[in-house]
């Protein structure tokens, strides 16, 4: 099965007589390191989180740099204003930002996977952030924040997160090394008037009020000024933070905040401890590979797998992207058992035998994360016998326990449902 | 035989329901759906606060009753509400209004984190059909409570907004508006029937005047 909601690669249409020139050619003698750099940054799969004033800037960067691999996400689409502080021009209008963006740096770096996708973070299927060494963010809103850095910590996946506050000139660079699921996460540093402004849903965007983009009744604050420079210096400290965290140069950064300020030219760099009030899940998955296809295995068979046989809290599973219908209902019968994974993609569906109306799941009894006495009888069944034949991953929890399994035939997959594209020709 | 109006109000509002003393048979339900509340310690704590508003609502008053409720992921809670629920089986015959509903509320844990959109916490299971411009004429009877609800948003607060909404208190009638027509025909036709706005002006915690 594909979702429609998967990163997918863009083709590089190579241009005759280019040539990209190797990472050494420009690269610096670092201090102190022994590292063979282009190999580490080749091996490197980046996630970049918002491709907007900051992000575009944070996505050359990594192009320049030759990583191996990079994925961008972004819903929004460029808008005139956008060339203000964009590193795109203004032909780009009306473009989506990450098509725009993963074209600028596959010209820029051929020999670098560029994957886009086109959504929210939090429509990213869970699996991606296992296909990623690190994220790097810049969004306009605290629920993106919130929910990249629970990810990152879920999948112990290293965060910088590059903000500006253009009012005051001012720059910040949080590195979160999600070394163990007990240190900072973004949430941590929210306070009341955070978790305010997110349950009024503000989105600090460009954007502003005039944002059609946005969700229906959104609130934006008005939009945010910034410039172009203050971006691309957000961009660039981002990217020295993430080279001295790879490189291990200089002093550590994880788990710090860089400030730097305009007004006064100075910088400032404080510890990014952990909320112990934070509302944020800090635990971290357990990743393993399924003994074999998990089509074939039955939920008992991945609560075993996942070691969790002998726990005394209830158990959940979450199987790919399918629900569970429990039951559903017709125009002659209230209730229905159903009792099937159903994919979020599926164009057909049961239909009832008495009134041939489509039988249609019950919200109450539809379920994203099954409870184990919600699945009963059916327990002890290979998935693939109850509607999930084709799943890539599930992820078994007990309390604060929770193992991501991943489908043996998709664990060295390059993005979720893909195969590792083939090397890109360069001409 | 009139019942005094101090008798039929509660003495707890709805801000103040932590404060409300369970009766052992709501205490033992709540202890036994505790039990199973599964997650992250976080969201376990505001599940288990959600859920004990349940049984706080169903304590001071006989609008809410409790069928069923699970916390094992999320919570899912099977609720009786006592309301006036406009029903049209038949489009040639009169409205019937039922003093009734059962509903499924869902509340998934990204709600505490993530603005949700309307139609994704209530569905009705009875009566049938519900004729509401806002509740979908279709198998589920989704209820759609506006465009966006804010991140968080309390359990309390969805019932007060489907009370609200069956009332008909608050009602969109305007099929293109996006404030959540789900059923332009039921829109259409409280249009025509616009005097018959609102069903009730009963407040939300009431108790009902007992059978005699």
């Amino acid at each position: 099965m594909r979702s429609p909601n998967m990163p997918r690669f863009l083709r590089h249409r190579p241009q005759r007589g280019r040539v990209a020139p190797p990472l050494s050619d420009r690269l610096p003698a670092l201090v102190a390191v022994t590292a063979d750099v282009p190999a580490r940054l080749r091996a490197l799969r980046v996630m970049v989180i918002g491709v907007g004033s900051v992000g575009q800037h944070l996505a050359e960067h990594l192009a320049r740099l030759q990583v191996g691999r990079l994925l961008l996400v972004d819903p929004k689409r460029l808008k005139p204003e956008s060339t203000l502080t964009h590193a795109s021009g203004p032909a780009a209008t009306g473009r989506l930002k990450v098509l725009v963006a993963g074209r600028r740096c596959l010209e820029i770096s051929p020999q670098t996977q560029v994957a886009v996708f086109a959504g929210r973070v939090h429509e990213l299927p869970l699996d991606t952030w296992q296909t990623v060494d690190v994220v790097l963010m810049a969004t306009d809103n605290h629920a993106a924040e919130i929910e990249t850095g629970q990810r990152c910590l879920n999948h112990g996946r290293p965060l910088i997160h590059a903000a500006v506050q253009p009012e005051m000139l001012l720059t910040q660079i949080r590195c979160f090394s999600n070394a163990d699921a007990q240190g900072g996460c973004p949430a941590c540093g929210f306070g009341a008037a955070d978790y305010e402004l997110m349950r009024r849903q503000v989105k600090f965007s460009c954007e502003g009020q005039a944002d059609p983009g946005g969700m229906a009744g959104q609130l934006t604050v008005p939009p945010t000024r910034s410039f172009s420079f203050l971006c691309a210096l957000a961009a660039d400290l981002a990217i020295n933070q993430l080279l001295r965290l790879l490189l291990q140069l200089g002093q550590p950064v994880a788990d710090t905040v860089l400030e730097f300020c305009g007004y006064t030219n100075r910088s400032v760099i404080s510890p990014l401890p952990r909320n112990p009030a934070c509302r944020c899940d800090h635990s971290r998955y357990a990743i393993a590979t399924a003994p074999r296809l998990l089509g074939e295995s039955s939920p008992a068979d991945l609560v075993s797998a996942a070691g969790l046989a002998s726990s005394d809290v209830p158990v959940t599973f979450r199987v790919g992207e399918f629900t569970w219908v429990e039951r559903g209902a017709c125009a002659c019968r209230t209730e229905i058992p159903v009792s099937r994974f159903v994919a979020p993609t599926a164009s057909r569906s049961q239909v009832c035998a008495q009134c041939q109306v489509r039988i249609q799941p019950l919200p109450l009894f539809t379920h994203r994360d099954v409870p184990a006495a919600v699945l009963g009888r059916f327990l002890s069944r290979p998935l693939r016998r109850l509607g999930a034949g084709n799943v890539r991953f599930a992820l078994i929890r007990a309390g604060e326990r929770a193992v991501l399994i991943r489908d043996p035939a998709n664990a060295s997959a390059a993005f979720p449902g893909q195969v590792t594209p083939q090397p890109v020709e360069v001409s | 035989m009139t019942t005094p109006l101090d008798a039929r109000v509660p003495r707890y509002d709805l801000t103040r329901l932590a404060e409300v003393k369970l009766r052992p048979l709501l205490e033992s339900r709540f202890l036994q759906a505790s039990a199973n509340c599964g997650g992250p310690p976080a969201l376990r704590h505001r599940l288990l606060a959600e859920a004990r508003d349940l049984f706080a609502l169903e304590e001071i008053t006989d609008r809410v009753r409790l069928h069923m409720l699970d916390l094992a992921a999320g919570l899912r809670a099977l609720i009786e509400l006592r309301a006036p629920v406009p029903c049209l089986p038949n489009p040639n015959q009169p409205l019937v209004v039922e003093s009734r509903a059962l509903l499924g509320l869902t509340y998934r844990p990204e709600v505490v984190f993530q603005p949700q959109p309307g139609f994704s916490f209530v569905h009705f299971l009875m009566p049938r059909p519900i004729w509401l411009p806002n509740c979908s004429f279709d198998a589920s009877q989704t209820l759609c409570l506006g465009p966006v609800l804010p991140a968080g948003i309390a359990v309390k607060e969805l019932l007060l907004l489907v009370y609200g909404a069956l009332c008909m208190t608050t009602v969109t009638l305007d099929p293109a508006d996006a404030a959540g027509t789900l059923n332009p025909a039921a829109a259409d036709w409280w249009m025509r029937n616009a005097s018959r706005i609102p069903l009730s002006r009963e407040p939300f915690l009431t108790k009902a005047a007992p059978q005699l």
